[in-house]
């Protein structure tokens, strides 16, 4: 496929240039983000909207089933040693802020509330017989859990309970953000 | 900073990416600019056309760069420093995606608004750098990335399959698939096979 | 083939009275996007090969208007229902060039798609989605809909569901698909790479799989049964906490830990080129030919 003949097409296409200029100089943003990271700089104080965002990226990455450990290391890198607290909303995010060694960080928990939250408006529109289904299997998810958590609290060192843990997480964060996701038009509140 | 020193090997001769790297590893953040300033339009060029909108991809770029200085020790010089860049920056367009959802709002005005570009019955026309730009970013978003990433930036399907963690199969069928649209939206006769 | 430019907005709204069926016809591209909206009742989506979508609506009652709007190469179709209130049971059918890009957006309505060979998007919350897919992309979402797939050919699919069903038959290429406590079903077809995850349902997998190919799946308390059809030539890591492992290629599973009950199983089978990763809590796992 790679040596097809030069055609109308690929003439075409050779014109468009491979590079593009930015429209305005990004370099000073980024010497300020990488500045901003720098050891011996207190990490806290970078908390701005982009380490929000990142964070809730963090998250919808994790939701989607991607590579979790990675993300998870690297979020640990990144983020100050904090938060073994509970989180603010105990009742709903089942999800502690630290296990198994993979601390979370304060940008997590921050932006695992959001999604909490989200996750609560747009439940509250799905039909009675839907947000139930949600609920009970979110239940069960949140079960599954503990219950590796718990076998995990007896074999601290078993690698499988340790993966199986992680991504039942992650499980759970996936059906939060399915529903979050789940576009309006289909969450307009009707009878079943 | 002192190139001599980053100078190892008497038998090859590094090229400036090479120098510039070693330099930013050791906290350069002069050499790092110059890096940037080298390789920024292509990697704008890369967001730009993936993610079709310049706020999106000037995001992209800046993000790019933050990470490649992040993960600087990680990179091997196996591939070029540019492939290297443009891995991070096809990943944080893929992430973006992901985070927005995969049909934005302002993705579909973005669309809306190419209808309203095109105008009346005339199809783009392949002569004009303009409207291959045009036809480019009305193609749908797999078969866009593919040919972005092939077509464009010469990577091979290989390599295109990798970056986007599809099947080389799949990376096939996509640009198979894009240069059909392209083909058909430029007005362009149908390839000999 | 030339490309075709339509006007941009061509709006039509039926005012539609209960009751009433209302049928429009409009000229679309042959790969353009048809995208359908639809609350309660059912969808049915035909691809044909005129250049052409026809919507044939059946509209039930409290529904306050069907609209067909056309953007470029994209067709709209949404049954509205007054804000606020409950009920809007419409059937719609809808023929749609064979190359169309289809998204279909119900709540409790089915959806049933035949012919269609673009990329699919479908997203049901209780109602069932059935449907058949070609090479193009596909992805699904449910919370309690089933959903049945049937292929023919390579693709890449991506399907979530809470609690309903997925049945996947003759679909090849790359899987992406989890449930929580849905049974999940995969028969024939050759895989490159599936990723199969459920926290309680069953997972059954009987197709083959590519040279190179990848398999990981994961239930936390439900069951695994894997068969595999043709030549295996794979490595396998299979490992579970409580459950069992029963394996007919050979090897007998050891115990991980003396004082844990878990077992593990890790072999190869010709030259090992595919790679196959199962895992349980307390889930059965089986794996034949």
């Amino acid at each position: 496929m790679n040596s097809h003949r030069p055609d109308a097409l690929d003439e075409a296409l050779s014109k468009l240039p491979k590079s593009v200029p930015t429209e305005r100089d990004l370099w000073p943003r980024i010497q300020a983000q990488i500045e901003a990271e720098r050891p011996g700089k207190d990490a806290r104080r970078g908390f701005t909207p982009r380490w929000y965002q990142l964070a809730a990226g963090v998250l919808l990455v994790l939701a989607s089933s991607v590579t979790t450990f990675v993300i998870m290391r690297d979020a640990q890198e990144r983020a100050p040693a904090v938060a073994t607290t509970e989180l603010p909303r105990p009742e709903i995010a089942a999800m502690p802020a630290s296990f198994a060694g993979y601390r979370l960080g304060e940008d997590y928990t921050k932006a695992r509330a959001q999604l909490d939250l989200e996750f609560e408006q747009r439940l509250a529109l799905l039909p009675p017989e839907a947000r139930e289904k949600v609920e009970r299997n979110l239940a069960d998810i949140r079960a599954a859990a503990r219950e590796i958590a718990d076998t995990l609290a007896e074999h601290p060192t078993d690698p499988l309970l340790h993966e199986l843990l992680m991504s039942t997480y992650q499980s759970e964060l996936q059906l939060l953000a399915h529903v979050t996701q789940m576009a309006p038009a289909t969450t307009k509140r009707v009878q079943l | 900073m002192e190139m001599s020193e980053t100078v190892g090997r008497a038998d090859r001769e590094p090229s400036s990416d090479e120098l510039l790297v070693a330099g930013a590893r050791r906290g350069d953040m002069r050499a790092f600019e110059r890096l940037y300033r080298m390789h920024s339009g292509r990697v704008y060029g890369l967001c730009l056309r993936m993610t079709r909108r310049p706020d999106a991809a000037e995001d992209c770029v800046q993000q790019t760069f933050v990470r490649a200085w992040r993960n600087l020790a990680s990179f091997e010089g196996r591939s070029s420093f540019a492939t290297w860049l443009h891995r991070i920056a096809v990943n944080e367009v893929l992430t973006q995606a992901r985070n927005r959802g995969t049909r934005s709002e302002s993705d579909e005005e973005r669309v809306a608004e190419l209808d309203r570009e095109q105008d009346g019955d005339a199809p783009f026309d392949a002569a004009d750098v303009m409207d291959v730009e045009r036809a480019l970013q009305s193609l749908p978003e797999g078969a866009r990335y593919a040919m972005v990433l092939q077509a464009l930036y010469g990577y091979t399907h290989e390599e295109v399959a990798d970056m986007l963690g599809i099947a080389v199969g799949t990376c096939k069928a996509q640009v198979h698939r894009g240069r059909r649209l392209l083909r058909e939206r430029l007005g362009l006769p149908e390839a000999e096979t | 083939m030339k490309s075709i430019a339509y006007g941009l907005l061509a709006l039509l709204i039926a005012h539609a009275a209960a009751g009433e069926t209302v049928e429009r016809t409009v000229k679309a591209a042959p790969d353009g996007e048809v995208d359908i909206v639809n609350v309660a009742g059912a969808v049915h989506v035909i691809g044909w090969d005129r250049s052409e979508v026809q919507l044939r609506a059946e509209i039930g009652s409290n529904v306050e208007e069907v609209e067909l709007e056309q953007r470029g190469e994209r067709i709209l179709i949404r049954v509205k229902l007054p804000s606020g209130e409950d009920g809007g049971t419409s059937s719609l059918r809808v023929h749609v060039p064979r190359n169309s890009a289809v998204s279909v957006n119900t709540v409790s309505a089915s959806q049933t798609l035949e012919g269609v060979r673009g990329e699919q998007r479908l997203q049901s919350v209780s109602g069932s989605i059935s449907t058949e897919i070609a090479s193009e992309d596909f992805q699904a979402k449910s919370v309690s809909g089933a959903i049945r797939v049937t292929g023919n050919g390579e693709t890449s699919v991506r399907i979530t569901s809470v609690s309903g069903s997925i049945d996947l038959d003759n679909v090849g290429g790359e899987l992406d698909m989890n449930t929580v406590n849905g049974g999940m079903r995969v028969t024939g077809g050759a895989i490159d790479r599936a990723r199969l995850k459920t926290t309680n349902g069953q997972l059954r997998f009987d197709s083959a799989l590519k040279q190179g190919a990848r398999l990981d799946a994961e239930a936390i308390n439900g069951t695994i049964d894997i068969k595999l059809r043709g030549t295996v030539d794979a490595d396998f890591d299979i490992e579970t906490f409580n459950g069992s492992i029963r394996n007919c290629f050979g090897p007998k599973p050891e115990r991980t830990s003396q004082y844990a009950p878990g077992s593990a199983l890790r072999f190869k089978e010709g030259k090992g080129s595919a790679r196959v990763r199962l895992k349980t809590l307390n889930g059965a796992i089986e794996l034949c030919r």
